[in-house]
């Protein structure tokens, strides 16, 4: 059985939905990253550029999973079942890092300067957000390299063994690495338009070494692929290879742009770079929703309840694409920050 | 039982991520228009108190829309296509409310005034459009419609617009959205009579205390309106939950109303209630002669949990109308002062200081009511709550997991709130001008 129009169009969305949660939500897990690693006498500082950078925008990006979430849900719930069964554990411990990172972050942005609540909360926050994206980019890889079995309705996973193949290691690695390089560029700009060179500095120094990293795990990934997760593969070789390609050229732009001081540049071919990644997986995996059992014809809703979730999305775009240009265009338009000497969120 | 505490944690969170917005934009538009520092100062606090909500309430809601799979793989697999459409719809309306929440909290001083005040109204609406969308899906498992069962049990025919658009729906989610305004009002009312009882009598304390008191009890008349009509709706599709909440367990005609007492499972009836002859029947059906179906009906593992609900039940009802007595007593006083303040006396602002948690504890316990009430049904009177739970092991575990984490952010929420609202208003405005 193929896929009809609808069940593409709706893929689609959620594929979008995919890539734009790893674009703006991922780069605020990789600012919690930073946030986390930061020292010496520019702590506070990075500190301050990290969270007025996060503040006005997380939840926006934020909702960006819960949209592939309720899409996957209300369009494919047999293969969201089958997640939920599969992943128990994983996507468990992702929600805790979920919770937890933002929770703290609100925490802190609103408690206290300098007290032992701040400083708790800003541990819980990097903590969590380093380890939420690792989970996930593990799930990601379970789903595909073949170690979730479907069987009508019942659902065969190792609790454990299903996403800590070594697929799964690589592809949480790169999901980090992908984060905190996407993070690093976003900030150099930010650091840029508040007049700081000392944080730019620092910024560009850590958006060139993690995504020299994130092009060596992305490579070494194909290698494991290919042992690990053929279907992946054949589908890499078939389909998905001019992602490879376009995610190849895009991050080597990057990494230059980012060397010679083109730091908007390097944003742009950053994302480009981190996005065709996704794109790619997404290709070389179709049809499966999962490898191998599970394709996306299988687990769709019928066709009587896609049309209107396609008319619903449809319109939701209408109303949230605008809103969300309104948004970054207050808080991150290219016009400098009001004054140079506000430091931190100023909720409130 | 983890989604039920995930549940019940969430409902706070949501319920004042739906009413405070609505008081933002009322305090916001008085500020800006009369040029009034006093509302500006409400309007600012408030609106800290906000950010903090809304970040603890996204991701509890998070929480949810993955547990639902998580732990309830049966019901989505099986309903997902029929319940999915105001699930995927709540998440654009939930995209909206957080875009504008960004925008009004870190906007202050990026928009001009106007603008900003503007930036409210999105949150407002979005706030409500998610909670109506999350309402319908819970009001289909009350009154699960829109689709067809086929000879061998597989749901075919899906309408997923008339799924969301069931009966149960325009009730339910009106009853919803009230009660979260007026819980918000009622919490706002709490804190600032606690103030005043301190003896912070300013404009700050008294005008907040209005205005939350104002809402709160001027929507209890209408709240109690639409929960008669919940529970006429409840009469007419689950018998057995209105058998339940009323602690009823003999079918009777001209059955009575019982204000309080305990049922007890053991014996099969109800003791120590006060009993209205024929009242129940008279409120379910209009007609003080109908019969009303008891629990002995239905074999007892077709039963809810009567204990639970009727005492939940009584609990909601018993709060819904104190307030209304305490709307009627706010009136008359304000009456009585010429029609210019409201009551200040200690017992009045003990009494408001109770409101607020009050409101919560009803709110809660009309969640209990209709998720135990429908029992041993997940969908009513289609598939049973112990066919949809996960297969998976180890739910004590998580069930550990979910509360502790809970009462740790509900800890660190409160404690932060509580600084928020301790902090002396001057020491505020100084840290403001640092910022």
């Amino acid at each position: 059985m193929s896929a009809t129009a609808l069940e593409v169009t709706l893929l689609l969305a959620i594929g979008a939905g995919l890539v734009l949660y790893v674009l703006l939500g991922g780069a605020d897990f990789g600012g919690g990253v930073w946030d986390l690693v930061a020292h010496g006498r520019t702590r506070e500082r990075e500190r301050s550029l990290i969270s007025a950078a996060i503040g006005p925008v997380w939840e926006a990006n934020h909702v960006w999973l819960i949209f592939v979430v309720t899409a996957l849900f209300a369009g494919f719930p047999g293969a969201f079942a089958a997640l939920g069964v599969a992943l128990y554990l994983p996507f468990g411990i992702a929600i805790a890092g979920i919770v937890m990172r933002g929770g703290a972050f609100a925490f802190r942005a609103y408690g206290e300067p300098n007290t032992g609540w701040q400083r708790g909360w800003t541990r819980v926050f990097g903590i969590a957000s380093l380890v939420t994206p690792v989970v996930l980019g593990m799930s990601a890889a379970a789903i595909a390299s073949g170690r979730i079995h479907v069987d009508g309705d019942v659902v065969r996973a190792d609790l454990v063994g299903a996403w800590t193949g070594p697929l799964s290691w690589v592809a949480g690695l790169l999901s980090l690495v992908m984060c905190a390089f996407l993070a690093a560029t976003y900030l150099t700009v930010e650091a840029v338009q508040r007049g700081d060179g000392e944080l730019e500095e620092r910024f560009r120094r850590r958006a060139l070494g993690a995504g020299l990293l994130a092009g060596a795990l992305a490579a070494g990934g194909l290698v494991v692929m290919h042992a690990d997760a053929p279907l992946l593969w054949h589908g890499m070789l078939e389909d998905g290879w001019p992602f490879v390609a376009l995610s190849a050229v895009a991050g080597a732009v990057a990494l230059g742009a980012t060397y010679r001081g083109r730091e908007r540049i390097a944003r742009a071919s950053a994302a480009v770079a981190v996005a065709s990644v996704v794109a790619g997986w997404g290709v070389a995996q179709w049809p499966y929703l999962i490898v191998p059992d599970l394709t996306a014809p299988d687990a769709a809703a019928p066709k009587s309840s896609l049309g209107p979730i396609v008319l619903g999305l449809a319109a939701g775009a209408a109303l949230v694409g605008p809103s969300l240009l309104l948004l970054f265009r207050v808080f991150k338009g290219s016009r400098a920050p009001a004054s140079p000497a506000r430091h931190g969120p100023t909720p409130g | 039982m983890q989604m039920a505490a995930a549940l019940g944690f969430h409902i706070v969170f949501a319920a004042l991520g739906v009413g405070l917005p609505l008081l933002l934009v009322f305090t916001e538009y008085l500020a800006i228009r009369r040029r009034d520092e006093v509302w500006m100062a409400l309007t600012r606090r408030w609106a800290r108190a906000l950010g903090i909500l809304v970040a603890v309430g996204a991701v509890s809601g998070t929480v949810l829309s993955f547990a639902l799979g998580l732990f309830w793989p049966g019901l989505m697999g099986r309903w997902g296509s029929v319940i999915g459409l105001p699930f995927a719809l709540e998440a654009f309306a939930f995209f909206i409310e957080a875009i504008f929440i960004g925008i009004y909290l870190y906007g202050w001083d990026k928009l001009s005034p106007w603008r900003h005040w503007l930036s409210g109204w999105p949150v407002v609406l979005g706030g409500v459009a998610s909670a109506w969308f999350v309402v319908t899906a819970n009001s289909w498992m009350q009154s699960p419609v829109g689709f067809e069962l086929s000879a061998g049990g597989k749901v075919i025919d899906v309408q997923p617009i008339r799924a969301m658009l069931n009966p149960s729906t325009p009730v339910m989610t009106t009853h919803m959205i009230l009660a979260a305004y007026m819980a918000t009002g009622l919490t706002i009312a709490s804190v600032y009579a606690v103030g005043m009882l301190k003896g912070r009598r300013d404009s700050y304390h008294r005008r907040a205390l209005a205005l939350g008191l104002t809402i709160g009890v001027a929507l209890a008349p209408v709240q109690v309106f639409v929960g008669d009509l919940a529970a006429k709706l409840v009469a007419e599709r689950q018998p057995m939950k209105l058998a339940a909440m009323e602690g009823l367990w003999e079918t009777t005609a001209s059955a009575p109303l019982t204000i309080g007492g305990v049922p007890l499972p053991g014996r099969q009836e109800t003791v120590w209630g006060i009993r209205i002859p024929g009242g129940l029947s008279w409120l379910a059906y209009g007609d003080a002669d109908a019969v009303v179906q008891g629990l002995k009906e239905v074999p007892p593992a077709d039963r809810p949990n009567t204990v639970v609900v009727h005492l939940a039940f009584q609990a909601m009802v018993g709060v819904g109308f104190a307030l209304l007595g305490l709307g009627i007593w706010a009136l008359a006083g304000w009456w009585r002062r010429g029609r210019r303040a409201l009551p200040d006396g200690r017992w009045f602002l003990r009494a408001a200081a109770v409101a607020g948690p009050a409101a919560f504890v009803a709110l809660e316990a009309g969640w209990i009511v209709t998720e135990v009430g429908r029992q041993p049904w997940i969908v009513y009177g289609q598939m049973r709550t112990a066919d949809a739970v996960t297969t998976r092991g180890g739910i004590v575990w998580w069930l550990i997991a979910t509360v502790g984490t809970y009462v740790l952010l509900g800890a660190a929420c409160s404690w932060l709130l509580l600084q928020l609202a301790r902090k002396p208003r001057a020491a505020e405005e100084a840290q403001e001008e640092q910022a």
